[in-house]
């Protein structure tokens, strides 16, 4: 019971601390605008694939920023503060879950942006959403194991896209072709079979983080 | 303990040995006119390879369509050991009632064996379909085919010489996963037992499996070269395992910049642990689940659980298990080396 | 790998790579070296894939060996 008020006391301090540091949520809704406004003023019409591509790749760069800073927010005596007071299960469940919503807000929101700039290409709804959905958590999950690993290495900022983006690129790769169905690019009988395997990519992924963690935070 | 050692050696040379000198079955390669028509007299030359066509003098041809019907050449002049002039007299029609139709050239003698080639010449029927047709083509049945049983290789069509490339390319990649699996399971034993050797051994035994992925990118792309026309021909399995060959190189730079031994161990092992579980759907799922050039995927010629004949599963197994031991031995020495040089660092720290 | 990057023998490894390079493009102009490897039913293919293997293991032999010898002589100044 201990352990469950914990974890969502963790939730709620990142979130607060999340709101009163106005200008990093603001700075990355200002990467979301910005980047499909580039991508708007070199393109000015989108057709589904590049509309497909594009777009994940925004996600992607969402996640690197949302995500690569959570364990860097706080001063490390902080961290190692929070560790001693609480069960490791309970502080990266309430990192991880606290940055799946992030992730998934922002996806939310990315997605709006792109219908205001480009109309909506998407022909089956539930299965678009679903492979965001389980996308953004996958992403969430590998960029919090990374930003757990590159804190205690030297120069973080630059491990973590090259500790990350290899990691992602199968996850991702799956989900441009799942979504890619979603807007009717291709014709798949068995896409449901892949959203089955991005499901278990990020459950075994899950459980390898809780795994992990400890040994990654003992120090 | 070097037992494994020699079985290795022994391993590797004859399966190399065997690899290479095993000849390919004897095939038909080609044949030079590619379309006739119904009613004709066409004489024609039959490519084969590895054949005996001079040797053998009781060649047969025949040309089929679909399983039933078949018409046998009316005369047979082997002009090389690899050339045979053949000569058909088509009938007027054609068994099925179709405008045109691929058939099948099957070659038979008595020292190579039957020898098919899949759609050699198009027909094409020039007056109207007539039943009578049916009557022409069941004259000459496929009779007294004789089996070719000595040890050879399958002969494919697009693969020819280098379905060889099974021992040294494909058993490199079952060879490099193996290694993976077992730095692994190195990393989750130094993770919960915390020996240092552990993670010097998934260190070495990392570095050697990066060896043999870029070895096997290199290899398949000579092979991609002259079978697809380039290099890279951004196939799924290539790009798959590029992407696994960076995350092997992430590992490598994360562990080059964390200078504490402790601390590197522990997030290596770590990240070692994750990025072999999220390189399983890499390489074994989605493959899969996506077309492929390679042979063996969707309607290429290739080594599906069929074509992989059980002369090249004798050899392919053991050749796997060699290659494997020789990497294993490999960065067993890199691991001796890498355990003298950390000692030796300490030495002098303490110094 | 990222041991190359602190490697001489990168450089001779890059300058091997362009030289044979060169000698690629040279004979696809002629399409001699094609032509070279698609005889014979492609052995030469098999052929090449079996060089390059050997290539890489005796690089990897190489590398070790240089790092034995760089070991032993650090060891035995210390000894001095």
């Amino acid at each position: 019971m201990n352990n469950l008020q914990h974890f969502w006391q963790m939730v709620y301090k990142d979130i607060r601390l999340e709101w009163r540091m106005k200008h990093a949520i603001g700075g990355m809704l200002l990467y979301v605008i910005s980047t499909v406004f580039i991508i708007y003023s070199s393109f000015i019409q989108l057709n589904p694939k590049e509309w497909n591509t594009t777009f994940w790749i925004v996600i992607l760069f969402a996640a690197l920023n949302a995500n690569a800073k959570s364990f860097s927010t706080e001063p490390p005596e902080r961290n190692l503060y929070y560790y001693s007071i609480v069960d490791p299960l309970s502080y990266i469940l309430a990192k991880l879950i606290y940055n799946s919503l992030l992730l998934i807000i922002l996806s939310g929101v990315t997605i709006l942006v792109y219908f205001f700039f480009f109309g909506n290409p998407i022909r089956e709804i539930t299965l678009f959403v679903t492979a965001l959905g389980c996308g953004s958590f996958g992403f969430s999950v590998v960029f919090t194991f990374i930003s757990a690993i590159s804190m205690q290495a030297k120069n973080s900022a630059l491990l973590i896209p090259v500790l990350g983006f290899p990691l992602v690129l199968p996850l991702l790769m799956t989900l441009i072709k799942i979504s890619a169905s979603g807007l009717a690019l291709l014709s798949d009988t068995s896409v449901w079979q892949d959203v089955g395997l991005i499901v278990a990519i990020d459950l075994v992924l899950v459980s390898l983080l809780i795994f992990l963690f400890p040994y990654i935070y003992k120090a | 303990m070097t037992w494994w050692k020699y079985i290795c050696i022994v391993l590797i040379l004859l399966t190399t040995a065997a690899g290479i000198l095993i000849p390919l079955k004897p095939g038909l390669h080609s044949v030079s006119q590619s379309s006739i028509k119904t009613g004709e007299q066409i004489t024609f030359t039959v490519q084969g390879y590895n054949t005996y066509f001079e040797e053998a003098k009781n060649n047969r041809a025949w040309l089929r369509i679909g399983s039933d019907y078949q018409i046998l050449a009316s005369n047979h002049t082997p002009l090389s050991e690899q050339l045979l002039e053949v000569t058909f007299s088509i009938p007027p029609f054609l068994p099925i009632d179709k405008e045109a139709t691929a058939t099948t050239l099957i070659v038979d003698n008595a020292i190579d064996g039957a020898m098919v080639l899949p759609s050699a010449v198009f027909i094409t029927q020039i007056d109207d379909w007539t039943p009578k047709g049916i009557e022409w083509w069941q004259k000459n049945p496929l009779e007294n085919i004789t089996i070719n049983d000595k040890v050879s290789f399958p002969n494919r069509n697009i693969l020819e010489e280098t379905i060889r490339n099974l021992f040294f390319h494909v058993t490199l990649w079952f060879a490099m996963f193996l290694m993976f699996l077992i730095s692994a399971i190195y990393s989750l034993m130094y993770l919960v037992k915390g020996d240092p050797m552990y993670d010097t051994k998934a260190y070495s035994i990392t570095q050697t499996g990066i060896v043999y992925g870029i070895l096997g990118l290199v290899t398949g792309a000579i092979w991609a070269k002259f079978t697809w026309g380039q290099y890279w021909s951004w196939d799924v399995k290539q790009n798959m395992t590029a992407i696994a060959m960076l995350i092997y190189f992430a590992y490598l730079i994360l562990r080059n910049s964390v200078e504490d031994l402790d601390q590197k161990g522990r997030l290596c092992a770590a990240y070692n642990i994750f990025s072999f579980v999220a390189m399983i759907p890499l390489i074994f799922v989605i493959p899969r689940l996506t077309d492929s050039l390679h042979p063996g995927n969707g309607g290429n010629p290739g080594l599906g659980s069929e074509d992989l004949d059980n002369n090249m599963r004798m050899i392919f197994y053991p050749a796997i298990m060699g290659w494997f031991l020789l990497g294993m031995w490999a960065s067993q020495l890199y691991r001796r080396y890498e355990t003298i040089y950390q000692k030796h660092l300490e030495d002098a720290n303490q110094m | 790998m990222f041991f190359l990057f602190k490697n001489k023998i990168l450089k001779i490894v890059l300058s091997i790579v362009i030289i044979f390079q060169n000698n690629v493009i040279i004979f696809a102009q002629n399409e001699a070296s094609s032509d070279m490897m698609r005889s014979m039913g492609k052995i030469n293919v098999v052929v090449a894939v079996i060089i390059s293997i050997f290539i890489g293991m005796f690089y990897y032999l190489y590398r070790l060996d240089k790092k034995l010898s760089n070991l032993e002589n650090q060891l035995k100044s210390n000894n001095e």
